[in-house]
């Protein structure tokens, strides 16, 4: 209000000396001035805040974490000064706290994982020594919403480390009990918004097993658990209402759907489980909105899209699915406020951003892409 | 004691109405010299366009301005400008010089210029391995001022305000700069009109 009030006086003043000039023209000096004034107007105006989100991907090649900020309007990626920012040996999975001042990435040849701080102006990360041990081989790693405690998944030690969050330092330390046995070669996991279950992937053996979360972080195997899916199960994914989990089935080329049962935790195929997606499934993500699932193939290069029924969780293909999404899509991941989609391919290195059709969830090409120069196994967006 | 906004308002607003009406009090005559050389120094504002090296914003930047200006005609001049502005993340150096035109009056005198250089940009963002990333690249622009004389040997640099495009970390910036502070003028051109 005062800005407006100081710029409409001054260009009014300025407005009338120039009109009074003697010949009926403004002078040059005048228009210098009249520059002059424009120019540290435009200087004490424009000090906005860019509205922006942020994304990491680990580059096991490079053993290094790339940094990207993201336009929310254009989805125009800019990599962050000083990115890539060196892990240990082979970094894999990584994950932000929801306060957005740690990042954490799972180095799967040094058995470790590294705490980044987040510097929350710039997004770059500064390494926080010493480097935590988890089991043998971290595959997959992700937070509760909470932001207390941290699971990862050791694919060959075959049992998943707990940690709990210290709130201001970010660092962890293993719960009692951890780390918890699971079955042979669990490869993700996934862990419902409420917090209270974690259910962890096992590609060999085609199983989901449901795990209840204790309010100090120790696991115990849910009623029924381990659930069947499809074979070559890969990635998982949980509904943000907590009513479904989506598993993709790389070897079927299906997407399994289960219910969730919010009391015990059972899961529970939906009518018609489970459902086609493209060739060699990879990778899912769904909407922020919970209406739409984005299934990554792989083998056919493209997405499968659907829209979900909210009440059942039947899925209904969305008209022109599947989209293009790259070529051979490994990873994708949702854009916070659900406008638009990632898909990062791993033999291009190339993050392509394809727009979200409100109301449909139909997926378009845009102009805007993004290189990471060696190929990333793992991206995380902040919100 | 509090101010009511619309108070505070109108004393801004009679502020920038008297800013205003200085710069365009009408010349009375036109100088017939000038210095050989004029050396300015002063405090210095930079909004450094840092979302272009993936910042959340931009950059607020505080810090000097100098130039030193070698008058060939009463018009002409050949200016060399260097600053160095800092803030929380951001150290940014700009070494530029270029040509310049002034516009005399007794009192006081009006500038552009353009300027042409290199642009020395480091973030502070201290890793393990180093204690910040820095990038030189490229820097040109253009702007101009106001001057008002204050004794034969200084003259207050009311404002001086510049475009400036920059080259660092593989993107480009465009920043604004406003500086001000004192020019000491030091030997003569041209000749002094007679009274």
């Amino acid at each position: 209000m005062k800005r407006n009030v100081y710029l409409r006086t001054t260009l009014m003043i300025a407005e009338s000396v120039a009109t009074r000039s003697p010949k009926g023209s403004m002078r040059p000096s005048r228009l210098v001035s009249l520059c002059l004034i424009a120019l540290g107007l435009a200087a004490l105006a424009g000090c906005n805040a860019a509205s922006s989100h942020t994304a990491y991907l680990s580059l096991p090649q490079s053993n290094a974490v790339a940094a990207f900020r993201i336009n929310n309007g254009s989805a125009k990626f800019t990599s962050i000064v000083g990115s890539p920012y060196f892990t240990g040996t082979s970094p894999g999975p990584l994950v932000v706290n929801p306060s957005k001042t740690f990042l954490y990435v799972a180095n799967r040849i040094d058995d470790t994982i590294s705490r980044f701080k987040i510097d929350s102006s710039v997004g770059s990360l500064t390494e926080v020594a010493p480097r935590v041990s988890t089991g043998l081989t971290p595959a997959d790693m992700v937070m509760n919403s909470a932001g207390t405690f941290l699971f990862v998944v050791n694919q060959i030690s075959s049992n998943i480390s707990v940690y709990s969050i210290a709130a201001a330092s970010g660092a962890l330390t293993q719960v009692s009990g951890s780390p918890f046995s699971t079955a042979p070669n669990p490869v993700t996991l996934a862990v419902t918004p409420s917090g209270k279950f974690l259910y962890v992937v096992d590609s060999d053996l085609a199983l989901v097993f449901g795990y209840t979360i204790s309010a100090s972080g120790t696991l115990q195997p849910i009623p029924n658990s381990p659930f069947a899916v499809g074979n070559g199960p890969l990635a998982i994914a949980i509904d943000p209402g907590e009513q479904f989990i989506y598993v993709v089935n790389s070897s079927d080329g299906t997407v399994t759907i289960d219910s969730i049962n919010s009391s015990t935790g059972v899961l529970t195929p939906v009518v018609g489980s489970p459902f086609a997606a493209g060739t060699t499934p990879i990778a899912l993500s769904v909407s922020p909105n919970r209406q739409y699932l984005y299934i990554a193939n792989q083998g056919s290069s493209d997405i499968t899209g659907y829209t979900m029924n909210l009440t059942t969780g039947f899925p209904t293909l969305i008209t022109g699915s599947p989209f293009a999404g790259g070529t051979s899509p490994a990873l994708i991941v949702s854009d916070p406020n659900g406008n638009f989609v990632y898909t990062v391919s791993q033999s291009s290195s190339i993050i392509t951003v394809l727009s979200v059709t409100a109301g449909t969830g139909v997926l378009g090409a845009t102009s805007e892409s993004a290189s990471t120069s060696v190929a990333a196994v793992s991206m995380f967006v902040t919100k | 004691m509090t101010i009511a906004p619309d108070r505070t308002a109108r004393s801004t607003a009679i502020l920038a109405a008297a800013f205003s009406l200085i710069l365009f009090l009408p010349a009375v005559s036109r100088a017939q010299e000038a210095a050989r050389l004029d050396v300015f120094g002063g405090f210095s504002y930079m909004r450094f366009d840092s979302p272009s090296i993936g910042y959340a914003n931009y950059s607020n930047l505080y810090g000097w301005n100098a130039d030193a200006t070698v008058n060939i005609k009463l018009k002409l001049q050949v200016a060399v400008d260097v600053s160095g502005h800092y803030g929380s993340h951001l150290d940014v150096y700009n070494y530029m010089f270029g040509p310049q035109y002034t516009w005399r009056r007794e009192n006081h005198r009006f500038f552009v210029h353009g300027l042409f250089g290199k642009d020395q940009t480091r973030a502070n963002l201290p890793q393990p391995t180093r204690p910040y990333f820095e990038s030189v690249g490229r820097s040109y622009g253009g702007g101009g001022g106001f001057d008002w004389d204050y004794s034969p040997r200084i003259t207050i640099r009311v404002v001086q305000a510049d475009y400036l495009r920059t080259d660092t970390f593989g993107a480009t910036q465009g920043d604004i700069r406003v500086s001000t502070g004192l020019v000491f003028h030091f030997g003569h051109i041209g000749h002094r009109p007679k009274l």
